[in-house]
């Protein structure tokens, strides 16, 4: 039996063969200690069996070692599932660190027609003033799967990280990277953390976020 | 185990320059609203950031009728996606005005896109009130909490502490009790308005404690929620008041469930009256003071004392049939 089922396998076929126009790369990273390996297998496995468009490579932590370190993954990730997508502009800089399960995975789906059919969903003018960011931002949305607020938060971080490849954005799934949400003392979901300097929670406004993501990177 | 959900519909946002009618909120009085206008044919946009709406936060929703047992997640799914079906446009983006422009209304999106509509339906539902008391601002998101479907998991084997005596307070109380090591549940009084069968259920569950009768004046903590200050209460006259008699608790989390007010701020912006609670007013046809605009569900007055889905739902049909009635005698009138 596989995760999805035979309506959202219909649903996507249909809604993928409208949205899709071109090739979208997903880089899905497997370890050892990975409590949702075979999970996301799957799971990759039957999202990509809907469309011919969406592409994904599997790649071990520790095998693809030289390849992973030029993505600029959240320090302290030590085990996968990490499902990663190559951007509009051909770089990995965003994706899910964990299973996009439960609610996060409306937020995969988004993410795959929007990097195909190079479509933004935030303002001409956030996307301007994101363009113009040289500095590296790193951004990290954690989130639990039971979390109805949180695809949206996770989305918005996506987008940012689309319009500009200096941008690294990554949920991260709280329950199965405890040692992280320790260290940023995740009580609560969505909890945003922008350069490891500026945190808060919730799903918030664009003009918000953006704000103070200017507010981190010191414009 | 692991499940998907699609809640969300992952489609580009064509937004059309006008509709007929423009919902505000996406919950089970917005996406009812919806299929009834569609119904009529009219042409509908949901404006929602929180698609299923407030409904989605409960585990489990059993007195739906015809759906038992349902979780709260699948029953929102299943309003939103009954709504797509008939083809209501969706836009999931805050609104942050509206006016209303000769006969017709302009709503600003937060990416400053504008839809103007010939009417508007607010569902704009409610939120988590708050305590009110000294630290809950600042342990926001540090230990308190307004979310246990999203936060609960995050305090597995911790203690922690439930505030209401409501249905929300006591689901909530469960399902903590599932991941938390133990459960206290504070109320201001000895009774509880909770559905008898969920109390039952509470005193059936082994690690959840009542902490009645009391308040919470002051969540302390540094950078995080440690202990509640609590103050016990008795009833004299009919009305609560504070003895002398304080207690300390230690907790890691306090999650406040001690009911929600209403989302009608932005309806207040153009106009609409709202009683003394900011519920907004309507008649039986779910018509505020202001031509071409109705409201439904939880931010209606006539929905504020007794909240249910069945309640929010019907009250969409009603809206929706309510701007088709005006709409066709507009239209005659020209």
């Amino acid at each position: 039996m596989g995760i999805l089922s035979k309506n959202d396998i219909e649903y996507l076929k249909k809604e993928f063969g409208k949205s899709l126009k071109n090739s979208v790369e997903i880089y899905v990273v497997f370890s050892d200690n990975c409590q949702y390996c075979n999970e996301s297998k799957e799971l990759i496995q039957e999202v990509a069996s809907t469309s011919n468009k969406i592409k994904y490579k599997i790649l071990d932590m520790n095998k693809d070692k030289d390849f992973l370190r030029k993505i600029k993954l959240p320090e302290g990730v030590d085990h996968g599932p990490l499902l990663l997508f190559k951007g509009q502009h051909g770089k990995i800089n965003f994706g899910f660190i964990g299973i996009p399960a439960g609610h996060e995975f409306s937020a995969f789906i988004r993410d795959i027609i929007s990097v195909s059919a190079n479509h933004l969903h935030i303002s001409k003018e956030t996307i301007n003033k994101l363009s113009k960011i040289k500095k590296p931002v790193d951004i990290k949305v954690f989130v639990t799967p039971t979390c109805p607020y949180c695809p949206s938060a996770v989305y918005l971080v996506h987008q940012f990280a689309m319009v500009n490849e200096n941008i690294n954005a990554f949920m991260i799934e709280a329950l199965e990277f405890p040692k992280l949400a320790d260290k940023y003392k995740v009580m609560a979901v969505p909890k945003n953390v922008i350069n490891d300097k500026v945190e808060f929670e919730g799903a918030v406004p664009e003009q918000y976020f953006l704000e103070q993501l200017m507010l981190a990177v010191g414009l | 185990m692991i499940s998907v959900s699609l809640a969300t519909p992952p489609k580009e946002e064509k937004i059309k320059e006008h509709y007929d009618v423009a919902i505000i909120g996406g919950g089970p009085a917005g996406c009812s609203a919806a299929i009834y206008a569609r119904r009529f044919m009219l042409d509908v946009v949901i404006i929602s950031k929180h698609l299923g709406g407030l409904i989605t936060d409960a585990e489990m929703v059993d007195n739906y009728p015809g759906l038992p047992e349902i979780s709260g997640k699948e029953l929102g799914e299943r309003f939103v996606n009954h709504a797509k079906k008939y083809k209501a446009d969706f836009v999931e983006k805050f609104v942050t005005g509206i006016k209303k422009v000769s006969d017709e209304f302009e709503i600003k999106l937060e990416d400053g896109r504008t839809i103007k509509a010939s009417t508007v339906i607010f569902a704009t539902g409610e939120t988590h009130n708050k305590l009110g008391v000294p630290g809950e601002e600042e342990l926001t998101g540090k230990g308190v909490s307004y979310c246990a479907m999203c936060d609960a998991p995050l305090f597995k084997d911790k203690i922690v502490a439930v505030v209401g005596g409501g249905n929300t307070a006591f689901t909530d109380a469960q399902l903590l009790a599932k991941h938390a090591k133990k459960v206290y549940l504070i109320h201001r009084r000895a009774t509880f308005r909770a559905d008898p069968i969920e109390v039952e259920r509470v005193k059936a569950t082994e690690n959840i404690e009542f902490v009645i009768p009391y308040v919470v004046k002051r969540i302390i903590g540094e950078n995080k929620v440690e202990r509640l200050l609590l103050r016990k209460t008795e009833i004299k006259d009919g009305k609560i008041m504070e003895t002398d008699e304080t207690m300390e608790l230690e907790v890691d989390g306090v999650f406040i469930d001690i009911g929600l007010r209403p989302n009608s701020l932005l309806a207040q912006d153009l106009g609409v009256n709202v009683n003394e609670r900011g519920y907004i007013i309507v008649d039986e046809d779910m018509q505020t003071n202001i031509q071409g605009v109705y409201a439904a569900g939880d931010a209606t007055d006539k929905a504020s004392k007794f909240r249910q889905v069945v309640l929010a739902a019907a009250q969409g049909a009603i809206a929706a049939f309510s701007a088709y009635k005006y709409l066709k005698a507009k239209k005659t009138k020209k």
